[in-house]
């Protein structure tokens, strides 16, 4: 240690953050885009994944003799998991289950959640039909002891029961359970799960891909003015602003 | 007087093939635990000045080539009380650190020129000045040569009115466990010169402790 | 009530269930048995309900006469529902066996093991009836060529499902590889197309290949070529493959340095890929592959940009909400565990921020919460850097609040991760941990008699194997973890955890022991130390020698007060040597400090003093001789009393005079023992002191002398250079002697003429060895 001797130097530098933007023509951009070369088979292959993935087994069938593209999976599971999912959709929750253990029994003993979200799918459907003891008698038998193994599952135990307490349940703080939307997650959950138990992956990729894009937009609208994608429906390329 | 016992032999190089763990020497009076005490110089143009120091080793890890431990000054003046600091040493082994600083506002001319001023330093020059003395295989050298940082004010707020910005060249003597140092900071006085002997605390003789971390 | 309502009704079901499956009609015996599968997937409740009501056993017995039945089918529609009664028999006992281990005993009880194993080589004629040793009679055209038939294949599958369910628990029997056939059979299930049974394959290795004979014999059987072409298959066949491949590397050098050869670099590459893989647990098994392949020998996996990767994974792997993020934490400190590279990588991708988010999200489930700190307890276990940034980001916080978990496995992992951080000396120094938050809740723990089981792969496995968790990973797996990251030890009494990071924290430079002593510390591990466990011992006094390390006058009498003479004397006695050690080492703490600070071997007659010259006599390890001979060492710095005891000590209560243990420490090959015993020396001949001369002449007179002037060009330079002073502290005595000899005042004195003596004795030229010129000058003179 030292006593000071002279003590401050001054660091005066401001730093000028002259930032300017790029501008990119449509021109440019165009002949840029163009340079990008992309073979035709995968855009196809994107298009089959799409099909199979969302199990759209007839236009997947169609396109495979149009294209002459090769699914990666067999077009006859796209079936059965379609009847899985359309079983869940139209409520018929016990049937889907019954599917589902026939296509696999794994599926349902080694994905606990999947197999809770399926029992309180049933028990909602007990309840949209005003089988008020009959789903009491189930949350008992059926949830209550998964709700034991795991709080999460308890606490949307709690939720689902609640549906019983209101007599309009079509305007209580629980009834979005109610909505179709919830059969759509359910089913979108079980189909996942089939998917991955067929080593397919349960996301089709063109999603992605354009959330990507969107990301990559936006990182570049930082940077540089270009032609821009708005609407994705269309993919038109709008003019830079200026 | 003990026998000062001379050491002719100059520091054998290490012969590159087989090259052995050149880790300095165990020193039993550079353990944890030991004190030191003595004068730090920090006589200006204006004045004559020296504090009182007291040293004491807290860390050591030789693998690492590393040394801790706190520096106590006694009468400095505008503190009303002792003004403790805690360092952390760099050990010149070759191997975890060389005689070149590399930072601290440290150039190999400032190196070179604080070394120097050790005379224990002379045999090595030629070598540190060829290849930064990483060929040297100090493991039988009967000196140690470290750098000493300190990092904190331990029992006193930074307005002290002190600085630890720079960083002391240390010399120790295996043979008799004397320090000696010089203070190295572009923004002090130069060459301020730390001569410090092994404490043995009222004993007759020296006594040693340890710890051991789990 | 309407549990009892329910209960009941479920009682009524399952009974009702049970009586269809009795039926003497297929049909209803088939819908029974769909009933059953339907009411016991996934649902654990159901399963040990039905385990209760025997439906087992029931279900053993109709897959068995199915079995046989399949010989007798006389059409197509009989041959259709048998064997649909046979597929749903075998999904409804692999789901007993699922994740669930009273199921998979249950199953095997009921003899259905080789019913199951049948079904593997199910043809279009009949059962060929036989286990697997059998089968191989008509290995061949058998199992190859049988299951190309599609419409057996659900056969073969519902067997090898189930199967590969029961070989996922420890339960299963183990699967004899030194039987040729065995292994020729396990590779044509390898070879098989379908997934389930190629997967079967791979669980059997990885369930029963424990030695590394076993590892071997896979190995050279070619187990890892069709391992490898696994690998580009179904999720399941790759999922199996990894598994199997770890477990055929786990611990093995051998085995991995012939595979890390030429031909290699597809499966290794392969691997790497696997570690980007899509699916998390892949990824994780991917991970751990390769990490059992570094774990081997250091010098695989050099490369920086893999081993960034599979950092970067695990940690990455963290964010998966489920079992794969739970154990990636353990497959992290697998990886970076004594590893300080993998520390330097994995502090750099900034691993401790990443944990410390994690740790930061509260409510974790307590194996995740446990793996996270063990994972920290890991890279702060070498790097100060690591250390600062933990404490820069208050993790200690968190950790504190751990350490009054309601799991005992997280209490220690708290403990263990606080060891580690507080192995910065720069903060000990700084006092950081030495305070009520920190100190309150880890003396708590002392008396915590919980045992922390993570460690012990057995108990890791019967204490979690459970539905739900367990299903994800197969005790293997576990295994592989357990042995890669836990080594730590077996299981760990939790007090054992907290006195690990309570030795560290104690290591006070300021004036903080006084906290400690205050809040009841020093009283808890003085009852410690009267344990029967040795380790908590062991332990206990090492925290205290750690608080005694320059404790002030004070702190120490304190410590005194509860510690007393005599435990200290039974300690420095205990039946377990590194516990004399740690004893030894605390009184050389005591002793050491100021002056009076000596006196506390003296108290109640000398016990302690007495006890570590006897340890000195009889010891056999360096370590102990060490500690013992620094306590003396450091007696001998005291008063003429105190140096005077310690010769006696070394000299009076030898057996023989000339073989005082001094002699043996100085011969030792251990250099450190030597520096200690000159040490000795050096003190009790240290010229300040008025007696020194006369032990000099009794140090010499036992041989002590002529043996410290042999090692004056001893190979350790530390002590070269204490014999060398000990010699010019030798030859000054001549100087004075001269005087004192011929001073008049001095020629009655005894010492005076023993000293005459030695110095005649010198001058006939003993000393040759001392090179002060001027002492053979004195002598020469003489």
């Amino acid at each position: 240690m030292s006593l000071f001797w002279i003590v401050i130097r001054q660091l005066a530098e401001i730093e000028a953050m002259a930032m300017s933007k790029k501008v990119i023509t449509r021109e440019e951009w165009e002949k840029k885009l163009n340079d990008v070369k992309i073979r035709k088979e995968d855009m196809n292959k994107l298009v089959m994944n799409f099909l199979v993935t969302e199990g759209y087994v007839d236009a997947a069938e169609k396109f495979r003799m149009e294209s002459g593209t090769e699914p990666d999976i067999d077009l006859a599971t796209i079936t059965d998991r379609m009847a899985v999912k359309k079983a869940v959709q139209c409520g018929n929750v016990e049937d889907a289950i019954e599917k589902v253990n026939d296509l696999n029994p794994e599926i349902l003993d080694t994905n606990p959640q999947l197999f809770f979200h399926l029992q309180q799918q049933r028990l909602i459907e007990l309840i949209r039909n005003g089988k008020v003891e009959e789903a009491l008698e189930f949350a008992q038998e059926e949830l209550a002891p998964r709700g034991e193994e795991n709080q999460s599952f308890l606490e949307e135990l709690e939720r689902t029961v609640a549906l019983l307490a209101f007599e309009d349940v079509s305007n209580c703080p629980v009834g979005d359970l109610l909505d179709i939307s919830q059969r759509l997650k359910t089913a979108s959950e079980v189909n996942a799960a089939i998917l991955t138990s067929q080593s397919h992956e349960k996301d089709p990729k063109l999603p992605s891909l354009l959330k990507m894009l969107l990301w990559a937009q936006n990182q570049l609208d930082e940077k540089a003015a270009y032609p821009r994608i708005n609407d994705l429906a269309t993919a038109t390329l709008e003019d830079p602003a200026i | 007087m003990p026998v000062r016992v001379a050491e002719s032999s100059a520091p054998s190089q290490v012969s590159g093939a087989h090259s052995e763990e050149s880790s300095p020497p165990i020193c039993s009076l550079l353990t944890v635990g030991q004190a030191f005490s003595g004068t730090q110089n920090v006589s200006n143009l204006q004045k004559e000045e020296a504090w009182r120091v007291n040293v004491r080793i807290q860390g050591c890890d030789l693998e690492h080539g590393y040394l801790c431990g706190t520096m106590e000054a006694l009468n400095v003046p505008m503190a009303d009380t002792p003004v403790v600091t805690f360092w952390e040493g760099e050990i010149v082994d070759a191997k975890n650190y060389t005689f070149y600083t590399g930072k601290w506002e440290a150039t190999p001319e400032d190196d070179i020129r604080h070394w120097t001023k050790f005379p224990s330093f002379a045999p090595l020059l030629s070598r540190v000045e060829a290849d930064g003395g990483k060929s040297l295989d100090l493991s039988n050298y009967p000196y140690i040569f470290m750098r000493w940082k300190e990092q904190y004010f331990v029992n006193v707020g930074t307005d002290c009115g002190l600085t630890i910005a720079g960083f002391y060249y240390v010399c120790f003597s295996c043979s008799d466990g004397s320090i000696n140092g010089f203070y190295y900071d572009p923004n002090s006085s130069p060459f301020q010169k730390l001569e410090l002997k092994c404490a043995n605390e009222g004993r007759s003789g020296f006594s040693f402790s340890s710890y051991e971390l789990q | 009530m309407p549990t009892t309502t329910a209960s009941a009704a479920g009682t009524t079901v399952g009974n009702n269930i049970l009586l269809r499956l009795t039926s003497g009609e297929r049909d209803v015996k088939l819908k029974a048995l769909r009933e059953l599968k339907n009411q016991i997937i996934g649902n654990r409740t159901k399963k040990l309900s039905f385990l209760k009501l025997g439906a087992v056993p029931a279900v053993a017995g109709i897959l068995s006469d199915a079995v046989s039945a399949v010989d007798v089918a006389d059409d197509d529609e009989n041959d259709r529902i048998v064997k649909d009664i046979i597929v749903q028999s075998a999904a409804v006992l692999g789901s007993f066996a699922c994740g669930f281990e009273a199921g998979v005993r249950a199953v095997l009880d009921a003899g259905a093991f080789p019913n199951l194993s049948r079904l593997l080589s199910y043809t279009d004629e009949n059962f060929k009836i036989g286990d697997f040793g059998d089968i191989l009679i008509q290995r061949g055209c058998l199992v190859e060529e049988m299951l190309l038939h599609k419409s057996y294949m659900e056969v073969v599958d519902a067997g090898a499902r189930s199967l590969k369910m029961i070989y996922q628990s420890k339960m299963a029997p183990k699967y004899d590889f030194l039987q040729e056939e065995n292994m020729e059979f396990l590779l044509s299930l390898l070879n098989n197309e379908s997934e389930n049974v190629s997967g079967l394959g791979a669980s059997i290795i990885s369930h029963s290949c424990k030695t590394s004979l076993e590892q071997k014999l896979l190995f050279d059987a070619g187990v890892l070529k069709r391992l490898t072409s696994l690998l580009g298959g179904s999720l399941i066949q790759r999922d199996a493959s990894l598994e199997s491949i770890a477990t055929i590397f786990k611990n093995n050098p051998e085995v991995v340095s012939k595979f890390v050869g030429p031909d290699t670099g597809r499966t290794l590459s392969c691997i790497i890929d696997l570690v980007k893989d899509r699916f998390a647990r892949t990824r994780l098994l991917a991970s751990l592959c390769l990490i059992v392949i570094r774990n081997a020998s250091a010098c695989y996996l050099q490369d920086v940009g893999i081993k960034t990767k599979l950092i970067n994974n695990l940690l990455e792997l963290l964010d998966d909400p489920g079992q794969v993020g739970d154990e990636a934490s353990f497959a992290f400190s697998s990886l970076i565990a004594e590893k300080e590279d993998m520390q330097k990588l994995a502090f750099e991708v900034n691993g401790i921020d990443k944990l410390y988010n994690h740790l930061q999200k509260g409510s974790l489930h307590p194996r995740r919460f446990e793996g996270i700190l063990l994972a920290l307890a890991d890279m702060c276990s070498k790097l100060e850097c690591c250390r600062s940034r933990c404490l820069s980001l208050q993790v200690l916080n968190l950790v504190v609040d751990a350490l009054a978990h309601d799991s005992s496995d997280v209490r220690s992992a708290a403990c263990m991760c606080l060891r580690s951080v507080s192995r910065s000396i720069k903060n000990l120094s700084a006092g950081s941990f030495m305070n009520e938050t920190i100190v309150i809740p880890l003396v708590r723990l002392l008396d915590d008699t919980s045992t922390a089981v993570q460690k012990v792969m057995g108990q890791t496995i019967s204490n979690s194997f459970d539905w739900p968790r367990s299903v994800v990973f197969g005790w293997e797996a576990k295994c592989i973890l357990a042995s890669g990251c836990n080594l730590r030890g077996s299981s760990m009494p939790i007090s054992v955890a907290a006195l690990g990071a309570i030795s560290n924290i104690v290591v006070d430079f300021t004036t903080r022991r006084s906290t400690f002593i205050r809040l009841g510390g020093v009283k808890l591990l003085v009852q410690l130390l009267k344990s029967m466990d040795s380790t908590i011992r062991l332990n206990a006094l090492w925290a205290l020698r750690n608080l005694i390390f320059l404790a002030e006058d004070k702190c120490k009498e304190e410590i005194f007060m509860e510690l007393t003479a005599s435990l200290l004397a039974s300690l420095i006695c205990d039946p377990e040597p590194s516990v004399q050690e740690q004893a030894l080492a605390l009184v050389r703490n005591l002793v050491d400090g100021r002056i009076n600070s000596v006196e506390y071997i003296f108290a109640e007659d000398g016990i302690i003093l007495d006890a570590v010259g006897r340890q000195l006599r009889i010891a056999s390890k360096a370590e102990i001789e060490i500690q013992g001979m620094y306590v003396l060492s450091n007696v001998a710095t005291g008063k003429e009393s105190h140096k005077e005891a310690v010769m006696d000590q070394l000299l009076l209560h030898a057996e023989n005079k000339a073989q005082s243990c001094i002699i043996k420490f100085l011969q030792s090959n251990d250099s450190r023992l030597r520096t200690a015993a000159v040490w000795a020396v050096l003190n009790l001949t240290c010229s300040s002191s008025p007696g020194a001369s006369g032990r000099l002449v009794e140090l010499r007179d036992a041989g002590i002398v002529s043996h410290v002037k042999n090692m004056v060009n001893d190979p350790c330079l530390d002590v070269k250079l204490r014999v060398r002073t000990a010699l010019g502290q030798f030859t000054s005595f001549d100087d004075s002697l001269i005087l004192c000899i011929f001073s008049p005042a001095a020629s009655n004195n005894k010492a005076s003429t023993s000293c005459l003596q030695f110095l005649t004795v010198r001058a006939v030229g003993e000393l040759s060895h001392v090179v002060d010129p001027s002492s053979k000058q004195a002598a020469d003179s003489l």
